[in-house]
């Protein structure tokens, strides 16, 4: 296996290049390999049944892998990877990967398309911002309660004392994210779940390196997130998080997002990038796991039809082709925000089809794309959610997803857009005191659910 | 041969644009020139229609990012013949407005401000962009060297987004904050954001950015002739 110190040597020592000529060369590439492999995009079905496809878009994305390489904004190297050495780390894979401590402990271990092994859901809300220390606490405690979570994400206080601003690259933020995991594991300790993983994302390496302590903040059994940017580039911020999860000893989450309309192209080739990605954020992190992610250069969901297609075939090509365990977000981004109908099926609509078609983990958490705009923005029903949905769609043939997916998106795909419903906050939709959601929350998610049992989903309650 | 029509060159024009071909668009703006067609005509004409044709595509999904970028140079390359020789004062009037863009210090988020960029550039104007992780000082040395027009500063997290204001900060520590327009945008950017770091304006997508730095330019234009 190429060693993470080659992969630095090669970011050190690789190709020059200017970062637009590397852009214009995924697109090169990826268009070139679209037309060989006559890749193509159903728009009527979302959720791809074809195997020939999903086998075209792996042998594709190894191809592009090998032939683009990754981009080191720093050094403005190209690094590049032999055929022989991605080959070698997708034999090598063990499939799957430990995660958690204690009972809490978790295997993200390689699915099968419409695998009745049910993922690991990561849940929480990803990146929201907290009015108080308060309100993080109650929200990460009662997420943590969801029996259907497995990890949580982390969010953050806005302001230090209630009044200094928190800046990425900045002590502000050294001091507030390692105050934050320490409240999340108060949070999760107090919750029955002390050993849970805990999925942090602060901007920086710094910020990072500085939460990691196995005492109170994120130990060697939760995965340090990182790995690419998108399209197929990377920083020595990034590469520093991940030297030091190497020397911490903790397994990497490499994801790296294929943007639907960027230099990935159209949905027929943005898959052979997000397996490409996948690939070779595996590489450069020295990770089990690969997250072939996606995004709409322009619509602010995962559930639109193009997200959909692009993320079932990664997984299915993942799935059938390695022993990769596949993690990744089925839909953290939905346009309308939480506490909607909309939102809910945005939601399920994303993970139905990235389950049934092989993703071994959804690790996206909840949240809204524009979660920065209001604080305490969403709530823990939305874990829930996220969680059940997940759980009750493993064994869920793609056929089948495609036809639950096909039913709800003529219920959102309308509202994708500026009229997307906004969503609430915590206090709108919770009794915070009571840590009870509000009476007329409960009951649309219960109706919403009765819809998803018609599906043909199994939930456990 | 026949000599070609006006009209037919004009099409060339814009066809070359919307098949991203530079050659083409350099040729098609020689024809013009040596058939007397103004620089102005051509590009108003005759690139700028091939250009609107893409914008509008790449909004339908028919082409792609990478396609708004050829198709832009393209422009470019054409603009480029027409330029030259035709006094300055001319040039100024063929020009929307000078635009630096980048994403701020500290954020490697550059999705949103490369299509802000490839659809400004797209709608006529000349585009500097620098790309991310860009500090304050940066914007606004740059924006100086070329003259800019306006300034645009990309933020996609709620914690870069105060380097957004340090741009404006900059301006104002260089003394040259009237000189400048600033737009900021991003995820989390809100109107009320923008208003309380004192910039000019907000967008809260790509194509909104275009139509806020028309206006913004509008109004420049207005103040500087009355």
């Amino acid at each position: 296996m190429v060693t993470f110190w080659e992969v630095v040597e090669r970011a050190d020592m690789g190709e020059r290049m200017e970062e637009s000529a590397f852009d214009m060369k995924i697109f090169r590439v990826v268009s070139a390999l679209g037309k060989e492999y006559s890749l193509y995009y159903d728009r009527e079905n979302p959720v791809p049944s074809d195997n020939q496809l999903a086998d075209h878009v792996w042998e594709a994305g190894i191809r592009a892998a090998v032939e683009i390489g990754i981009y080191c904004t720093n050094t403005k190297r190209n690094i590049r990877f032999t055929e022989d050495e991605v080959v070698e780390a997708i034999k090598s894979a063990t499939g799957s990967v430990i995660i958690g401590a204690g009972k809490d402990t978790v295997k993200e271990a390689h699915r099968r398309i419409g695998d009745p092994t049910e993922p690991i859901v990561g849940a929480g809300i990803q990146t929201v911002l907290y009015s108080s220390p308060e309100m993080a606490y109650k929200m990460y405690k009662l997420c943590a309660q969801e029996p259907d979570t497995d990890g949580i994400w982390q969010g953050l206080v806005t302001r230090i004392d209630g009044k200094y601003e928190v800046r990425a690259n900045h002590p502000s933020e050294i001091y507030q994210y390692r105050k934050e995991v320490e409240l999340m594991r108060r949070a999760i300790a107090e919750a029955g779940r002390p050993g849970m993983f805990i999925c942090a994302n602060a901007p920086t390496a710094a910020a990072t390196i500085g939460m990691c302590d196995p005492e109170k903040g994120i130990r060697p059994t939760d995965a340090v997130s990182g790995g690419l940017i998108a399209e197929l580039k990377i920083s020595f911020d990034e590469l520093n998080r991940m030297a030091f999860a190497l020397a911490y000893g903790s397994p990497r989450r490499a994801s790296h997002t294929a943007v639907i309309g960027g230099f990935s192209g159209g949905p027929e080739t943005a898959p052979v990038i997000a397996v490409a990605g996948g690939l070779l954020g595996m590489l450069v992190t020295q990770s089990e796991l690969a997250g072939p992610n996606y995004v709409h250069n322009r619509m602010k969901t995962r559930a639109c039809r193009a997200c959909i297609w692009t993320g079932s075939l990664a997984n299915q090509a993942f799935a059938r082709n390695s022993r990769i365990p596949a993690a990744g977000s089925g839909c953290d981004h939905p346009a309308a925000g939480p506490g909607t109908e909309q939102y809910f099926y945005e939601a399920a609509a994303g993970n139905v089809g990235a389950v049934a078609s092989g993703a071994a983990a959804l690790t996206g958490g909840t949240r809204k794309f524009v979660i920065g705009r209001v604080e305490d923005f969403g709530s823990p029903l939305e874990s829930r959610w996220m969680g059940e949905v997940c759980k009750a769609s493993a064994g869920l043939m793609p056929e089948r997803a495609n036809e639950i997916v096909k039913a709800l998106l003529p219920r959102y795909e309308g509202r994708l857009e500026k009229d997307a419903p906004f969503g609430f906050t915590f206090s709108q939709l919770y009794d915070v005191e009571k840590e009870t959601p509000k009476p007329e929350y409960l009951r649309m998610y219960e109706r919403v659910r009765d819809e998803f049992r018609e599906f043909g989903l199994r939930f456990r309650q | 041969m026949a000599q070609k029509t006006k009209e037919a060159i004009l099409k060339e024009l814009a066809e070359a644009v919307m098949t991203y071909d530079q050659d083409a668009a350099r040729r098609a703006a020689q024809e013009a020139l040596d058939a007397g067609i103004t620089p102005i005509e051509a590009v108003d004409k005759g690139l700028r229609p091939g250009i609107n044709e893409v914008g509008e595509r790449f909004g339908r999904d028919e082409v792609y990012l990478p396609h708004l970028l050829m198709a832009a140079d393209a422009l470019k390359a054409g603009v480029e013949v027409l330029q030259r020789g035709i006094p300055k004062e001319d040039l100024e009037k063929m020009q929307l407005g000078r635009i630096v863009i980048g994403t701020v210090k500290d954020d490697i988020h550059d999705l949103g401000k490369n299509i802000v960029a490839a659809m400004l550039s797209a709608s006529g104007f000349e585009v500097i962009d620098l790309g991310k992780d860009v500090s304050p000082e940066v914007f606004v040395n740059k924006a100086r060297e070329v003259n800019a027009d306006i300034i645009a500063v990309s933020s996609l997290m709620t914690t870069t987004m105060p380097y957004q204001r340090e741009v404006v900060e900059e301006l104002k520590y260089q003394g040259v904050r009237d000189r400048f327009l600033v737009v900021v945008g991003g995820g989390p950017v809100t109107a009320e954001w923008a208003e309380r770091i004192g910039a000019d304006s907000f967008s809260e997508n790509a194509s909104g950015a275009v139509e806020v730095v028309k206006k913004l330019m509008a109004m420049k234009r207005l103040e500087a002739d009355e």
